[in-house]
């Protein structure tokens, strides 16, 4: 299989790596399991391997093998390449059947790339996506998801204060970063009750298009394909979560990333829309920018929720590293109202790990209280596995610090626009009244998510020691 | 072969053990040795010199049951001695102080972060970082804080399979790996990004179990599982660059496990190496123009028996430098002195 350049991350030596051994494979049939030069194996025109003429049945691993695997930390790349790619997306768009319509959900951080790559605006990026998008996908609808990211982070202020109230231990971490939370879900299980419920923006998306724009729309869930374009392939992953295929129906049928749309919108250069193709007319607000970081802003959502109840406060902000920075907020004579971080890259999300878990008190009898930080005195950690955020995100179009601030420049570039803002907020309440009115369980079911621990169970044998 | 100028005599054999002994680490400011076994426990020796003939007299003092559920594989002492690092099969490492400097020992700090064993552990030479890795294919480097507190300061995904050993330069913050894909990294730290990988060293043609460097930094030494040993020499002052100076061919029939570098008067010092033969060679390094000349000193086979001699460390204290242990499957620590042969 060949991998699109996007893919290769070798270059970043700061990343959660695919685990050394996937268990799937040891399923697959014996004859492939011979001695070498047992059998003559030959691969056919259609890169099908034949032995002896015949055709060999290829081992399969789907994105549900790997999400209920502990064997990797992230699955592996292959996987997720085959199972939602540029070809998978042309394949289905082309062979829709009647009735059926394509929607395109773009992450304002894969615009911000493809901006800075083309040296345009993120507001021509968008429109040039979507004349493509109708043109070679007949895509119906091309949005970014800012607004959906708007309800997270709305979601985001109400789960704190739910949890603050009902005195929930804290820190509540980000759970919006697929690769954090696949990551803590398969190592770190003691942190999966500190992590925030609230859906990602891609996820809350998936609700918006196949739930509130469907019924606008009148189109049942399974006659939308929803494609989303993410700084990230393990978006892939949440995605593929059952948790977000309610009834079976994908609320995101799938996920490319940066680089692969660039790769695809290279290969298959748009024509003129299809005449038959007309636009809808239900409509999301597009690019709302919402100040803070680039990595979905949660905490700023948080401090500017605090800072509005406290006028004067002061907000303090300490850089640890490049990585790791914290954000303090005092009230007038210096008490502390809020505390929060910023925690981006593997080898910050093991500091703050090993800080949160409870200590091997049985064995481990420690000494005076550290010098370091103490992270349990936080109220929020902004979580992202990737070092530099999500503009910086495996699936954008180049990687490195420098590649990323050129692309945060970009992403930067429309200042917050307070009526745009006001404007999103009634729009959210009106599709709360729509989707859930006051059924605060439907609301919960439609804005939250779970998470699970999942038990190792591969045993290393047979590897040389 | 040329005769042997000096023998290896055994000193002490210190039992105790259960099961197979990985890895012995003498303590570099105190009489102290300490051992580790695949029966999970660290135990630990006293020696003192009981005549003036200058023999070692060794007592158990401790024996740590440690908690680790898997194997404890590998052992490294701070520079001050005062603290030991233990790798384990059960993907964490273990630290260990004593209370009050001379009382019990116990376990100030559990590292976790691997995914699965932890196969090589070592202390920088300042005591300021620590490196571990393991099966999981990475190298991770930890700052070490005041009260046993730990940082993660970067992990290398680097090696394309297991990492056996890791080894830090004696000067320098330069760390090397050794991988079952048959290759020695080495790492330096980017001020303004994170550690990166500088070198690969590539011609082994099989597992490389352990690198040591000389303790004057300028040479490097490996041992592999195809059964020579290299000395690589820096080509520059700042060690960026290292090149094969030497192959030490045909001194073991089987995988050589360990390799260890000591000082000694007139010479670069002293190589020894040990593995699966039982056999234990001792090398003069000395230096020419164009790299090193190896002389082959003293050798012993069966220093285990039939069994695998898993690790050859030389003791690092004045006057001692001649001394070294070896652990073995016997279950057994075995203390020799190489000294020069007599008649």
């Amino acid at each position: 299989m060949a991998f699109s350049s996007a893919l290769t991350i070798t270059d970043l030596n700061d990343f959660l790596a695919p685990g050394q051994e996937c268990i799937k494979p040891v399923e697959a049939p014996k004859m492939l399991l011979r001695e070498p030069g047992a059998a003559e194996i030959t691969i056919g025109g259609d890169g099908s391997y034949y032995e002896s003429g015949k055709k060999l049945q290829q081992a399969q691993i789907t994105l549900n093998d790997c999400l209920a695997c502990s064997g990797c930390i992230t699955s592996a790349e292959s996987v997720l390449v085959a199972a939602q790619s540029g070809d998978e997306v042309l394949n289905v768009t082309r062979t829709l059947p009647p009735g059926h319509i394509v929607v395109l959900s773009v992450s304002p951080q894969t615009l911000a790339a493809l901006a800075s790559s083309s040296s345009t605006t993120l507001q021509d990026t968008l429109d040039r996506i979507g004349t493509w998008a109708r043109s070679t996908l007949r895509a119906q609808a091309v949005f970014d998801t800012t607004f959906a990211r708007h309800i997270s982070r709305h979601e985001t202020v109400r789960e704190f204060h739910e949890r603050k109230s009902a005195s929930t231990p804290g820190p509540m971490l980000a759970g919006a970063c697929p690769g954090w939370v696949c990551y803590a879900e398969k190592t770190h299980g003691a942190m999966l009750p500190l992590m925030s419920a609230t859906r990602s923006a891609q996820a809350v998306m998936g609700v918006l298009v196949k739930q509130w724009l469907a019924r606008k729309w009148s189109k049942q869930p399974s006659e939308i394909y929803h494609v989303t374009v993410m700084p990230c392939y393990d978006k892939k992953l949440e995605a593929s979560r059952p948790d977000f295929a309610p009834d079976d129906v994908r609320e995101v049928d799938c996920v490319l990333s940066t680089g692969e749309l660039a790769q695809l919108m290279r290969d298959v250069p748009a024509d003129a829309p299809p005449a038959e193709l007309v636009p809808l007319d239900v409509d999301l607000p597009r690019l709302l920018t919402h100040a803070g970081t680039s990595s979905g802003s949660f905490l700023h959502a948080l401090l500017a929720d605090y800072a509005g109840r406290n006028p004067g406060a002061v907000l303090t902000h300490t850089e640890r590293n490049a990585d790791w920075s914290d954000y303090t907020l005092a009230d007038a004579d210096g008490t502390t109202l809020f505390r929060g971080a910023t925690c981006y890259g593997f080898r910050n999300i093991q500091n703050l790990v090993r800080r949160l878990k409870p200590k091997h008190s049985a064995v481990v009898r420690r000494k005076a209280a550290t010098a370091v930080a103490d992270v349990t005195a936080y109220d929020f950690v902004e979580v992202m596995a990737c070092p530099g955020g999500c503009v910086a995100g495996g699936g954008q179009l180049v990687k490195g610090r420098s590649a990323a601030k050129d692309v945060e420049d970009v992403y930067w570039s429309i200042g917050e626009d307070l009526k745009a803002l006001q404007d999103a907020e009634r729009l959210m309440d009106d599709i709360g009244r729509d989707l859930w009115g006051k059924d605060t369980g439907l609301r919960d079911q439609l804005l939250r998510t779970s998470y699970k621990a999942v038990e190792s169970d591969v045993v290393g044998l047979g590897v040389k020691w | 072969m040329t005769s042997p100028t000096h023998t290896i005599d055994p000193i002490a054999v210190l039992e105790g053990h259960d099961e197979r002994v990985w890895d012995v680490a003498w303590n570099p400011s105190e009489p102290l040795i300490a051992s580790c076994s695949q029966d999970k426990s660290i135990r630990i020796a006293s020696y003192a010199q009981t005549t003036a003939s200058g023999d070692l007299d060794f007592a158990n003092i401790a024996q740590i049951p440690t908690g680790h559920k898997r194997t404890v594989r590998a052992l490294a002492w701070a520079p001050s001695g005062k603290t030991l690092a233990a790798a384990s099969f059960d993907s964490t490492i273990s630290i260990w102080e004593r209370e009050d400097g001379d009382g019990e020992w116990e376990c100030s700090a559990t590292l976790e972060g691997h995914e699965t064993e932890v196969k090589g552990v070592a202390f920088n030479h300042e005591g300021t970082m620590l490196a571990t890795c393991g099966r999981d294919k990475s190298v991770w480097i930890w700052e070490v804080h005041p009260d046993s507190d730990f940082e993660c300061l970067s992990v290398l995904m680097e090696h394309a399979q297991d990492v056996k050993s890791v080894a830090w330069h004696p000067t320098h913050d330069i760390l090397a790996s050794a991988s079952y894909d048959d290759s020695i990294k080495l790492y330096i730290d980017d001020p303004s990004d994170d550690w990166f990988a500088f070198a690969t060293l590539t011609e082994h043609a099989s597992t490389v179990w352990d690198v040591c460097f000389s303790p004057c930094g300028r040479y490097m030494a490996s041992a592999s599982d195809d059964t020579t040993i290299r000395i690589w020499k820096a080509r520059d002052t700042k060690f960026h660059e290292w090149n094969c100076v030497k192959i030490i061919e045909g001194a073991h029939s089987r995988s050589i496990y360990s390799i260890a570098w000591t000082t000694a008067d007139g010479t670069l010092g002293w190589i020894a190496s040990a593995g699966g033969d039982g056999r234990v060679n001792v090398w003069a390094v000395t230096e020419v123009a164009e790299g090193v000349d190896v002389t082959l000193i003293a050798q012993r086979d069966e220093t285990h028996g039939v069994c695998d001699t898993n690790t050859v460390r030389w003791c690092p204290r004045p006057g001692k430098q001649n001394v070294l242990a070896t652990a073995g499957d016997d279950c057994a620590v075995r203390v020799w002195g190489v000294v020069p042969s007599t008649g």
